[in-house]
């Protein structure tokens, strides 16, 4: 097999090659719509371009889980017994969606497939709650119970611990069961970590900031996240080999994180700019771009505001905002809603 | 010749001199039916968050990078202040005031949906800020509730776009600084949730969403359902009011909004959400302000589905009146007060309703009919703080006059809904020369802290309220007044004002808005001195006469406050 070395270097030169590509990279726009009336998010894409998220009134209310493909479009995957909040957060290649749902009194996390709807995948012994972000292709759960990062697989709930302090959550998990997350460190401090096998790895922070967390890990173990602190929160990548290296803002931002990032090593995330928040897509060698200048026909009427997921095809789930009243290219107005008002969910599909 | 002239003039002179008063009467008659509301006044920004101050004054914070430029108002003299400033953004925060008067912010903004995990308690007696530890992640449209023992319950807000809102609660208490999070209540709440102290001691959330439920904050935390609303939709942006110990009104929201409204009792053994009368107009992003008689007035919002319509904006203020659970349409407001707007109950008796996106940098004052019905009575005397059960002497020359006392928590207002505010009305009895008041049994009734004091006489007419330390020791010396410091909540290690973790954006994002802010008006920024309440002390009838929906009123320009009013309404000539 191959060693780090050249597993490293293949990466890079795949990287490179598909970030030339991406320069040049343009994208169609589709809505997603919504199953409950008002607002939705778009939280995951899987390889056959299936997406996933929550669709309910803005602030959180009546909000539902659903699952979205081009033939059939948006399904409500309803919540646990009880409950009247859900919101799915990931979907792997065959179909399994995992998520958050309340129950009458209690948050739980979630399975979802098409044959056997939603189950309760439980809490760990003396807690009593969960949450599910991420699933891998071998039905391996990323996610939380209590205050500790878990791993749901094959009916039980591996606790992950901490790093040393008192809670901590995991975000992503890829096909190689690595699962990247945040925990406490022993001074109180969440930092972004990297578990393998057991281990669970503190990526620290970028220079000067105190706090860390990572949201996403890919096939090759690059990790994606955000970094806080004196600098401000800040997007970063972390590679063994670069250790935790900052994503540059988009033009005249002083907020940005990374959400997701595909085998080829683009990343895809929100950063705020003087204009307010835009979804942005980063490549190490191609920089940070507004994925709203490279979207062929994007109505006046759409501000893609965050991008969360990104599949191997580069195909990009993102939510943004669809009104009259907003403009890509200049600040919305107040009255825009922009602030907190409904947001829609888009499909980026390259072309 | 002359004498046909000057009798002429004569005759002219009579007629506009009976016009005027005939406007006069009927303007006073009007306000004696509908309140009145001042002109507009131009204020330094929006007061998107409001808080009223034990000194009476008002403590408010703008949007984006203007949250880093908090003001200050004194009704007594219609002057703002600006504050030193806070380390990050207070935009989209929670607050509420401590036991001690001080103002407690959970939360902040980052960016649009992305929350500040920092907490701080500002003193206005020594104008700062002080950070205390940070929360367990961000929090962006938190609510704050104070308990009965004085600890701070905080719940929701989003951490970031990309997450749930943050389902963890937990407790500050002032006393040790620190938190204490119930990780046996991790629930998926609504942002700004609506949450009242309720008489068994836990915390009710009475919306925006259907399901209402208790949440008790022993240990780790339990949350129980209580009952389902009988509106069968969200009420988004609709407001709740404690109208009575343990009675909650919630009163339209939703998209598209409704007029109804409903209230639960949480007295009754099994609580059920009963439907009372509907307003005559839907509406959302309004505000609902409980009155020193127990009624409740609605401000502002809009009658149309979309998130803020302010093509829809609703003039009309309403009044619920709990007796009869019936709305009455009062005087109309000239802005749209709608999403991000604000109104708080004034000590003396009026009401203030300010901001808005689209009502803009600027404010209104609401005179309630109570204040165009006779003369006030007045309190001539009162403790600066009182104990739970104590009975206390308010002195006052109308004893015999007085039906009602009523206590009324400090306001602190945002996105609709007052994170401290409740009604409560208090047993008294007539002694020589003033009242003996009962205060609350405990602090499930009426949580440690500063409260309004109301006396009441048969027509329905308050005093100017005295401001009253609440708690389990009462608080000697004080009349009202914020102490330079309080050892009561002061953070134990003021060390803990620690590394900014999230700072603010920086300052060249949005900073263009508070440039022109502070370029409107001529802000001081002189340190804060307390302000004795004394101008409160009215005893006199608002409302001479003129019209009431004035042109915009610069702040400069603006009368004084101190007549109820009844300056504001009186005839002028337009800018």
């Amino acid at each position: 097999m191959y060693s780090t070395k050249s597993k490293l270097t293949i990466m890079v030169i795949l990287s490179a090659l598909f970030c030339v590509a991406a320069q040049a990279q343009t994208y169609t726009v589709t809505d997603l719509g919504a199953v409950r009336h008002g607002s939705a998010r778009v939280h995951g894409i899987n390889a056959a371009g299936q997406a996933v998220g929550g669709s309910g009134h803005p602030h959180g209310e009546d909000t539902h889980a659903f699952f979205w493909q081009k033939q059939g479009g948006m399904r409500d995957l309803g919540t646990l017994a009880g409950g009247d909040f859900s919101s799915a957060f990931a979907v792997n290649d065959a179909g399994l969606v995992v998520g958050t749902s309340n129950t009458a009194t209690k948050m739980h996390a979630f399975a979802w497939t098409a044959a056997g709807g939603m189950k309760d995948l439980g809490t760990l012994p003396g807690t009593d709650a969960s949450q599910a972000y991420s699933v891998n292709n071998q039905g391996q759960i990323a996610g939380s119970s209590g205050t500790h990062a878990v791993i749901f697989s094959g009916g039980s709930i591996q606790d992950l611990g901490t790093l040393g302090g008192n809670s901590s959550e995991a975000h992503a998990i890829n096909n190689l069961g690595q699962v990247a997350g945040m925990a406490d460190t022993a001074d109180g401090h969440a930092h972004a970590f990297l578990w393998t096998k057991g281990a669970m790895l503190d990526l620290g922070t970028l220079a000067g900031d105190t706090e860390s967390r990572a949201d996403h890990i890919n096939a090759a173990g690059l990790v994606v996240g955000a970094s806080s602190g004196g600098g401000g929160v800040r997007a970063f990548f972390w590679s063994p080999s670069t250790g935790m290296q900052a994503i540059p803002s988009l033009s005249g931002g002083g907020y940005s994180e990374a959400f997701g990032v595909n085998s080829q090593g683009q990343v895809v995330g929100e950063s705020s700019t003087s204009l307010g928040s835009r979804a942005f897509l980063w490549t190490a060698s191609g920089g940070i771009i507004d994925l709203n200048d490279v979207v062929v026909g994007l109505p006046t009427n759409i501000v893609l505001a965050g991008a969360f997921s990104i599949n191997d095809k580069g195909e990009i789930v993102a939510f943004g905002l669809r009104s009259p009243n907003v403009s890509r290219h200049q600040e919305a107005h107040m009255d825009s809603h922009v602030h907190s008002g409904p947001t829609r969910v888009f499909l980026l599909t390259p072309q | 010749m002359m004498r046909n002239r000057r009798a002429k003039i004569r005759t002219m002179m009579l007629v506009l001199l009976l016009q005027v008063s005939v406007a006069a009467i009927r303007c006073l008659a009007q306000a004696n039916v509908q309140g009145q509301w001042t002109a507009v006044q131009t204020w330094p920004n929006r007061a998107i968050h409001a808080t009223l101050l034990p000194d009476g004054r008002i403590f408010f914070v703008s949007y984006y990078t203007e949250s880093l430029h908090p003001h200050i108002w004194n009704p007594a003299n219609n002057t703002f202040s600006a504050t030193n400033m806070p380390a990050y953004e207070l935009f989209c925060a929670g607050h509420t005031t401590l036991p001690s008067g001080k103002l407690f912010i959970a939360g902040g903004h980052i960016a649009d949906f992305v929350g500040q995990q920092h907490a701080s308690i500002f003193t206005a007696g020594t104008n700062s800020f002080t950070q205390v530890p940070d929360m367990n992640r961000g929090r962006w449209y938190p609510t704050t509730t104070v308990l009965a023992n004085g600890d701070v319950l905080v719940v929701s807000g989003d951490i970031n776009s990309s997450s749930n809102t943050n389902p963890l609660p937990q407790v500050y208490s002032p006393a040790t600084n620190s938190w204490r999070s119930l990780t046996n209540a991790q629930l998926v709440l609504p942002l700004y949730p609506l949450m009242y102290v309720a008489p068994n001691g836990k915390v009710f959330q009475a919306g925006p969403n259907r399901q209402t439920r208790y949440l008790s904050t022993a240990g780790t935390g339990v949350w129980s359902n209580v009952a389902l609303k009988n509106f069968t939709s969200t009420r988004t942006y609709g407001p709740g009011v404690m109208y009575e110990a343990g009675k909650i009104l919630v009163v339209g929201g939703g998209d598209p909004p409704t007029a109804t409204a409903e209230t639960i009792d949480l007295n009754a053994a099994t609580p059920v959400w009963r439907s009372t009368g509907s307003m005559h107009f839907a509406r959302r992003q309004h505000n609902a302000v409980v009155l020193p008689d127990g009624k409740v007035l609605i401000v502002g919002g809009s009658s149309s589905s979309g998130f803020d319509n302010s093509a829809a904006k609703v003039a009309a203020s309403e009044m619920w009146d709990p007796a009869t659970g019936q709305f009455t349409v009062m005087a109309s407001i000239a802005k749209y007060r709608g999403y991000h707007s604000t109104a708080l109950l004034l000590p003396d008796g009026r009401v203030l309703s300010a901001g808005g996106n689209g009502g803009g940098p600027n404010a209104q004052i609401y005179s309630p009919p109570y204040l165009f019905k006779g003369a006030r009575p007045a309190i001539s005397s009162a403790p600066a703080g009182a104990a739970y059960g104590q009975t206390v002497f308010i002195g006052t020359p109308n004893a015999t006059a007085i039906t009602k006392v009523s206590l009324i928590r400090l306001g602190s207002t945002t996105h609709t809904f007052d994170e401290s505010a409740r009604y409560m009305h208090l047993n008294f009895s007539q002694a020589a020369g003033g009242l003996n008041v009962t205060m609350p049994a405990n602090g499930n009734l009426a949580p440690p802290g500063y409260y309004m004091l109301f006396i009441l006489n048969g027509s329905g007419v308050p005093s100017v309220a005295r401001i009253m330390h609440l708690g389990a020791v009462a608080v000697a010396g004080l009349r009202g007044n914020v102490p330079a410091s309080s050892a009561q909540d002061e953070p134990a290690n003021n060390a803990i004002a620690q590394v900014n973790k999230f700072p603010t954006s920086r300052p060249a994002e949005r900073s263009q808005g508070a440039r022109l802010a502070a370029e409107r008006i001529n802000i001081s920024s002189s340190k804060l001195a307390v302000t004795d309440l004394s101008f409160l002390d009215l005893n006199t009838v608002p409302g001479q006469a003129g019209h009431c929906d004035g042109a915009e009123q610069s702040s400069q320009s603006a009368t004084s406050v101190s007549s109820g009013g009844s300056k504001a309404c009186t005839v002028q000539s337009p800018n």
